[in-house]
């Protein structure tokens, strides 16, 4: 009996002074009712190798299917298949107060070929009731053309991103992170071709590649709270968004955790997506302009999205968890599409040991 | 001698079984006689913080502490110098074992077949801001405090060897509180916390029927701050000034209010006053903040999967997270 209580005194301080494994799985499903359907698969696994140095490694993958109007609009009107593979994999080391991440992703497609490092540095200050941290992060994309070797355009974006975390009280904690993005080279698409015409009702007179401009910085500010409330919590976010092409958008975000029994947690939420148009994008384009686009997304639009989690726990080991996202975009100055409708779906599980 | 309840409801994360069932235990060595060598895991600064659930990991942290003390100004006005105060232990919500816990004493090894006991435990003690253990504790036995050196007979409680903390005693089983006694020290100690954490055990005897391990039982962990009678009230160190606590969302969302009326120059003052009002959490009082559903990214895989839909479906970015490489243009 001794040496039996003596062993689970020994194994049990042996597990909180090593390290932690998860794997995790997840399998998600995007369908809108613009003839889009996405299936991304999602494997990561992360483990703590030595005193304060966890390693993570990712694959994931996007195997789309689409007939949107994006598609239609352009040459060919049939749908689409394409898949895009990402590998990523980080590194960081705890120093005490302070705490180093370097991470690296790659990923392809088709058409499209990135490789994204970004590196980070973290403090924990006043007993970690504070917490700075700041990021660099550097992507660097091939744009291709399916069907056409020879055309390849580049495009970098670099990112620099800073946050300030407080601890408020006991059940409370803030954050509040700014990011500024700076994108040079080619970021139109290379499928979209702009109609000129005198009207929005009229037949277009000609057609011009859609152009967008070649540099664009973004500004990013995050405001958010997380309060705990009884087992669960409520967490609250806002973003105000800024660009030099013309963009504002807002956008409001609501979570609420709750604790159905000791092992099923529920996590509802809310989000709002409002944003103005880039100060190029017409509704129609009666003559050439230097920039001209037909997307969607630089167009005035608004969202709401609504969703549910359930994340059940087996054991201490395994926990799976299943998700439905119901989301609405409204454009209202897009011609080719008014709003769209979709789900995304989710079933995951997750080890850990 | 009526108790009132005065202090708090104290809830933390853990979780095992049966690691000290008697209170000498604490005092015994760890490797040839299975004890702890004078170590209690109650949550104060000399053991960094570290609290039963150390060991009894994984718990549900569904039970919650409380101490009441015969003189209830003691948690509102501030201890008294010298006086002595009868204190008690309380774990509330119990459920490890209850279905023995009328079993009372009958139980373990001393019945056949065997029944485990509903074996629940605490550990106590009050530090100075040094974190030193001051005043005099004592066990209580029968209707009035005991000497501190002595055991007396049947007490609920034992005291380390060396006095500076408090644990449950062994010597009843089904046990969900436990009295004990506490001098304070003479005037000038300032504000005194007390670190205290306890166990809802399940009981075992090492067979596959019932293990004996640290599965299966529940923790609870806390502190209370209590002033000097007449001095400065608890406050927190390390530059915060004030506990707003529930206000901390409120002002937030004020922020983002006036963010939204274009009144920016007023939401970074309010801001700053909500990061510069706060309180100073200790390590061992945050077991509430490290709950993933307090955490900014509980689940960053799924972050990263929404975060590339909506960068490819909306003309704003960033200020989330990563959410990968790639097109998206779909």
């Amino acid at each position: 009996m001794r040496l039996q209580l003596i062993a689970t005194l020994s194994l049990a301080l042996v597990r909180v002074a090593a390290a932690d494994t998860t794997f995790t799985s997840k399998l998600q499903v995007y369908a809108d009712d613009d003839h889009t359907q996405v299936v991304s698969p999602v494997v990561d696994a992360q483990a703590d190798v030595a005193a304060g140095t966890t390693v993570s490694l990712g694959y994931l993958a996007d195997a789309v299917t689409s007939a949107s109007v994006d598609i239609v609009s352009q040459a060919s009107s049939r749908t689409i298949h394409d898949t895009r593979h990402q590998v990523s994999g980080s590194v960081s080391q705890d120093l005490g107060i302070t705490t180093l991440r370097g991470a690296y992703s790659y990923s392809r497609e088709n058409d499209y070929e990135s490789h994204t490092l970004s590196a980070g540095i973290q403090l924990d200050l006043a007993d970690k009731n504070t917490t700075l941290a700041l990021g660099y992060t550097l992507s660097l994309n091939t744009v291709g053309r399916t069907g056409d070797t020879v055309f390849a355009r580049d495009l970098t974006v670099h990112g620099v991103v800073a946050s300030w975390t407080q601890v408020i009280s006991k059940r409370a904690i803030t954050q509040v992170t700014y990011e500024i993005g700076h994108a040079n080279g080619f970021q139109a698409s290379p499928y979209r071709f702009v109609p000129v015409r005198m009207s929005v009702d009229a037949a277009p007179e000609y057609w011009v590649a859609e152009t967008d401009p070649e540099t664009r910085w973004r500004h990013a500010l995050v405001v958010a709270a997380n309060r705990s409330v009884g087992d669960g919590s409520i967490q609250g976010d806002y973003r105000l968004y800024r660009d030099t092409w013309g963009i504002t958008s807002h956008t409001i975000g609501a979570r609420y955790f709750v604790a159905l029994t000791p092992n099923l947690e529920l996590r509802l939420r809310h989000r709002f997506y409002t944003q103005s148009g880039a100060s190029f994008y017409q509704k129609s384009y009666a003559t050439t302009s230097k920039y001209m686009a037909v997307d969607r997304e630089l167009s005035p639009l608004w969202s709401e999205t609504l969703g549910a989690k359930l994340a059940y726990s087996i054991n201490r080991h395994v926990e799976a968890e299943i998700k439905v996202d119901l989301f609405y975009y409204r454009y209202p100055e897009f011609p080719a599409l008014s709003s769209r409708f979709g789900t995304n779906t989710g079933l995951g599980v997750t080890l850990t040991y | 001698m009526k108790l009132v309840t005065a202090a708090a409801l104290l809830v933390a994360l853990a979780g095992t079984a049966r690691a000290f069932p008697t209170g000498d235990q604490f005092d015994l060595k760890p490797i040839e006689e299975d004890g702890a060598g004078g170590i209690a895991f109650d949550g104060s600064p000399r053991w960094a913080g570290h609290t039963c659930a150390v060991c009894h990991t994984g718990a549900p942290g569904r039970i919650g502490l409380k101490i009441e003390a015969d003189h209830p100004e003691l948690f509102t006005d501030g201890w008294k110098p010298g006086q002595q105060y009868h204190l008690r232990v309380v774990l509330e919500h119990t459920w490890a074992n209850e279905a023995n816990r009328g079993a009372g004493d009958n139980c373990g090894f001393s019945v056949m077949p065997y029944r485990p006991c509903d074996q629940n435990g605490f550990a106590l003690e009050l530090d100075d801001d040094g974190g030193r253990s001051v005043g005099v504790l004592a066990p209580y036995v029968g209707t009035a405090c005991a000497p501190p050196t002595s055991m007396g007979t049947d007490a609920d409680v034992r005291l380390l060897a060396d006095h500076s903390a408090v644990t449950h005693s062994g010597t009843h089983m089904g046990q969900i509180g436990w009295d004990l006694c506490w001098t304070a020290p003479g005037a000038g100690a300032g504000v005194i916390t007390a670190y205290v954490a306890g166990v809802d055990g399940n009981g075992g005897n090492g067979t596959l029927a019932f293990p004996t391990d640290s599965i299966g039982d529940d923790v609870a962990s806390g502190t209370v701050p209590i002033a000097e009678l007449g001095g400065d009230r608890p406050v927190q160190t390390g530059g915060c000034s004030a506990a707003p606590d529930a206000g901390g969302l409120v002002l937030v969302l004020a922020v983002l209010a006036l963010v939204l009326v274009r009144r920016r120059r007023h939401a970074l003052l309010l801001a700053l006053v909500l990061t510069s009002a706060c309180t100073h959490v200790k390590a061992n009082q945050r077991g509430t903040l490290s709950k993933r559903s307090m955490q900014f990214a509980p689940d960053p895989t799924e972050d990263e999967l929404d975060q590339h839909m909506q960068q490819s479906r909306e003309g704003a970015a960033g200020g989330y997270g990563s959410s990968g490489g790639g097109c998206g243009c779909n």
